[in-house]
C-alpha cells in the first residue's frame, strides 16, 4: 500500500467514531449555528416589538422549540436517506453508520436541550429584570417555566429532542429500505418514539409542546427510556442488511 | 493500431525485432520500459512485459538491473539467422501463390528480381 | 502482492423475487486489469454491487481476498466501486468530498487526488452537485484512482466524459497501476477503447457468465473468413460460426473457438482472406440473440 501520511497512521480512530465526528460537525453547523443563531435573534426582535404594546407573559424562547424539534428531525431523515448510501458506497459498513448516526442523535438531542435550557435561563433573567412573567399561558397556568426545577425541564427536553432524532432516523431508514408506500404506512410505528415520549415522560398538558415540562412517574421515565432504546435497536436492525440501491444517472 | 490475430505481446515483440533488424535499434541501445510502452500505446503493462520476457528468453534483449532493457550484442545477427530460415516459407510462398493467381510465371518473377539490382548491394547500404 | 483475488462460487443475486444473476462462478487473479463486459441489464452492475458488499448475495459465495466482504469493515474499506452516478456528498465542495474519502479509506492518497483534480481541470471549490455529467464522471474516476484500494472497480465510469478525458483516465490508470499494482475490474461499453488495457475478459449475458478468458487467448480464438460463398462455407465447416454477412457473391463468416491454425492457413492458400476479430465485434456476435442475417 502506498505510504500516505495522515490517513494511514496507527492512531486512526475506529470507523464509527470517524463518521460520528463527521456527522456531528455537519449537524452542528446546521442546527446550532443556523438555527440558534437565527432563531434567537428573531425571538429577541419579536419580543421587543410585542412589548411595545402588550405586557409579556409568555416565554418567547419556548416558541422556538417546535423548530428545535422538527428541524433536526427532518435533518435526521435526510441523513438516513442520503448519507447511508453514500457511506456504504464509499466502503464503510452499515454497522458503523448506525452507531455513528445513533450517537449523533443523542448528541443533537441533548445538545439542543442544553441550548434550549440555557436560552431559557438567560431569558428568565431578562424577564425578571424587565418585570415580565416568565411563564407559559398555553397550559392555562401562571407558573414559571421552571416551576418543577431546571434539571427536570432539561431532562424532559433532552428526552423529547432525542426522541425526535431517533424518530427521524427511523422514518428515513424505513423509507430508504422499503420505499414510499411502506414508509408512509409505517409512519405510526416510526413516529412512535415521539408520541411515546410525549405521552409518557412529559406532563399531560404539554404533549407535543414542551411548554410545561414535568416528568411524571418513574415508570413513565423508564418506559420512555425503553422506547428510545427500542427505536435505536429498530434503526440498527433495518440498516444492518439494507441493500444499497443502484442509482442510474 | 494492433492488427492481426496474433496476441498483442507477439505483435510488440515482432515490432521490436523488426526495429533491430532494420537498424532503428542498435546493439546496446535502450528500449522503452514496459511502463513507457504501456502508456504510449495504451496497452496493459503485463502485455508489454510478456513481449519483453519473450525477447529476453531469445537473447535479443537483456536487462540491466535498475536501468532498463537493452538490445543484446549480436541480436541483429541472431534475428537475421532465424528470419532467414523462415523467409522462404513465410514470405516467398504467399508471393508465389499470389503470382500464380495473377497468372505471372517464374520468368516474370526472376526478370523482376534481376531488374532490382544486386541484393547484396542493397544489404550493404543498411547500417 | 497488493491486490485482492476475487472469487465467486455459484453466486446468485436478486432484486426481491426477480433474479439478476444465476450461479456466477468467477476467478479473477490479483494485480491484473480485468474486463467485465455485457449488454445492458446483463448483470454487470449487480455483480459489482455484490463484490462491493452493496447488496447481499441470495445464493452462493463471494470471496474477496478469501473472505466474504458483506459488512466486513476491514475488507470493505479496501474495496472501491465507482458507480456511474457517483457517490459523493452533493452539497459539499469537491475538496470537502476528498476529505470525506480520506476519512472513509485508509489507503486514500489525498495529494494524488488533488493532482488529479488539476489534471482533469476540476475546481476543488465547486460543489459536487453543480458538476456536469462529464465532470462528475471524471471526479468518480479520480476518487477510484486515488483510493488505491486493493480491489478497485470502475462501472461505466467513462459516461459523459469526452474523448480526451477518457484517454487521460486510461493513461492515469495505467501509470498508477504500474506504480501501485492492485486488482482492477473495468466495466465498459466502449470495448474498442479499453480492449488493449484488459488482461482478462469476462462476458456476462442474461445473468450468466458467457465467457471468461485471457484477452490474448480470445484474440486467437476468433477469425473472419472472407471470400466466395461456397469456398468460405467449405472452410468454415466444422467451426463454430458466430457471425455471417453476405455482400453479393462474397461471404464473410466469423468463426470462434479453438481454431485449427492449419486449416486457416489452407484457407489462406485457397485465396480466402483471414482476418482478426476485434473484441467489440466478438462481443456483439456472441451476445447477439437475434437470428443471423444473410442478404
Amino acid at each position: 500500500m502506498s505510504a500516505v501520511a495522515a490517513s494511514d497512521t496507527p492512531t486512526r480512530a475506529p470507523q464509527w467514531l470517524r463518521v460520528y465526528r463527521h456527522l456531528a460537525r455537519a449537524y452542528g453547523s446546521m442546527v446550532f449555528i443556523w438555527f440558534w443563531a437565527i432563531a434567537l435573534p428573531v425571538v429577541a426582535i419579536v419580543l421587543f416589538i410585542v412589548s411595545r404594546n402588550v405586557a409579556v407573559e409568555v416565554s418567547g424562547v419556548s416558541f422556538t422549540f417546535h423548530g428545535a424539534l422538527w428541524f433536526p428531525f427532518s435533518l435526521a431523515i435526510i441523513v438516513a436517506t442520503t448519507y447511508l448510501p453514500i457511506h456504504v458506497a464509499n466502503g464503510m459498513t452499515r454497522r458503523s453508520f448506525s452507531g455513528a448516526a445513533l450517537a449523533a442523535n443523542v448528541t443533537v438531542g441533548v445538545g439542543s436541550a442544553l441550548m434550549a435550557t440555557a436560552a431559557l435561563l438567560v431569558e428568565e433573567r431578562i424577564y425578571d429584570a424587565l418585570g415580565w412573567l416568565h411563564a407559559d399561558t398555553f397550559a392555562g397556568n401562571v407558573l414559571g417555566v421552571f416551576h418543577d426545577g431546571v434539571l427536570t425541564y432539561f431532562v424532559g427536553l433532552a428526552f423529547l429532542f432525542t426522541a425526535g432524532q431517533l424518530s427521524g432516523s427511523l422514518v428515513g431508514v424505513v423509507y430508504y429500505r422499503y420505499g414510499g408506500w411502506v414508509g408512509t404506512l409505517l409512519l405510526p410505528v416510526t413516529l412512535a418514539p415521539l408520541a411515546a415520549i410525549g405521552f409518557l415522560a412529559l406532563d399531560q398538558d404539554s404533549q407535543w409542546t414542551p411548554w410545561d415540562i414535568s416528568l411524571s412517574t418513574t415508570w413513565g421515565d423508564a418506559l420512555a427510556v425503553l422506547i428510545l432504546l427500542a427505536s435505536a435497536v429498530a434503526f440498527h436492525l433495518v440498516a444492518r442488511n439494507t441493500p444499497i440501491a443502484t442509482r442510474k444517472a | 493500431m494492433f492488427e492481426g490475430r496474433e496476441p498483442i505481446y507477439h505483435q510488440i515483440a515482432e515490432a521490436i525485432r523488426g526495429e533491430i533488424l532494420s537498424g532503428a535499434l542498435a546493439e546496446e541501445d535502450q528500449v522503452m520500459s514496459t511502463t513507457q510502452y504501456a502508456t504510449t500505446y495504451r496497452i496493459n503493462p503485463a502485455t508489454a512485459a510478456k513481449a519483453f520476457a519473450e525477447l529476453v528468453d531469445e537473447g535479443v534483449l537483456y536487462k540491466r538491473r535498475g536501468v532498463g532493457m537493452f538490445v543484446a550484442p549480436g541480436a541483429a545477427a541472431r534475428l537475421r539467422a532465424t528470419r532467414r530460415a523462415a523467409f522462404f516459407t513465410e514470405r516467398m510462398d504467399p508471393v508465389i501463390r499470389e503470382a500464380a493467381l495473377l497468372g505471372l510465371s517464374t520468368e516474370d518473377l526472376t526478370a523482376y528480381l534481376a531488374s532490382q539490382g544486386d541484393l547484396e548491394q542493397t544489404t550493404k547500404e543498411r547500417p | 502482492m497488493n491486490g485482492y483475488p476475487v472469487r465467486t462460487e455459484g453466486l446468485g443475486m436478486s432484486y426481491g423475487r426477480t433474479p439478476a444473476l444465476h450461479s456466477i462462478s468467477l476467478d479473477l487473479a490479483p494485480d491484473r486489469i480485468h474486463g467485465l463486459l455485457g449488454r445492458n441489464a446483463a448483470g454487470k452492475t449487480t455483480l459489482l454491487s455484490g463484490l462491493a458488499a452493496l447488496r447481499p448475495a441470495s445464493a452462493g459465495t463471494i470471496l474477496i481476498g478469501g473472505q466474504d466482504p458483506f459488512e466486513n469493515e476491514r475488507l470493505m474499506e479496501h474495496i472501491c466501486l465507482i458507480r456511474e452516478s457517483g457517490d459523493f456528498i452533493p452539497d459539499r465542495r469537491l475538496s470537502s468530498n476528498l476529505r470525506y474519502l480520506q476519512l472513509a479509506r485508509p489507503t486514500f492518497d489525498l495529494d494524488y487526488a488533488e493532482s488529479l483534480l488539476e489534471a482533469f481541470r476540476l475546481d476543488p471549490r465547486k460543489r459536487a452537485q453543480t458538476l456536469s455529467r462529464g465532470q462528475a464522471s471524471a471526479f468518480g474516476a479520480i476518487a477510484g484512482l486515488a483510493s488505491r484500494a486493493p480491489l478497485t472497480m470502475f462501472d461505466e465510469v467513462h459516461l459523459g466524459m469526452d474523448a480526451p478525458s477518457r484517454q487521460r483516465f486510461y493513461d492515469e490508470l495505467l501509470k498508477d497501476f504500474v506504480e501501485h499494482p492492485r486488482t482492477i475490474i473495468l466495466s465498459s461499453h466502449l470495448i474498442s477503447e479499453v480492449e488493449h488495457l484488459l488482461e482478462t475478459v469476462t462476458i456476462l449475458h442474461d445473468g450468466n457468465v458467457l465467457l471468461a478468458d485471457e484477452a490474448d487467448a480470445l484474440r486467437t480464438r476468433g477469425a473472419t473468413l472472407t471470400g466466395p460463398s461456397a469456398l468460405v462455407d467449405q472452410h468454415a465447416d466444422g467451426q463454430t460460426v458466430v457471425g455471417l454477412r453476405d455482400l453479393g457473391p462474397t461471404r464473410q463468416v466469423t468463426v470462434f473457438g479453438d481454431l485449427d491454425e492449419e486449416s486457416l492457413r489452407s484457407a489462406q492458400a485457397d485465396g480466402i482472406q483471414v482476418g482478426s476479430v476485434p473484441l467489440q465485434d466478438l462481443f456483439i456476435h456472441l451476445t447477439n440473440d437475434e437470428p443471423r442475417e444473410g442478404s
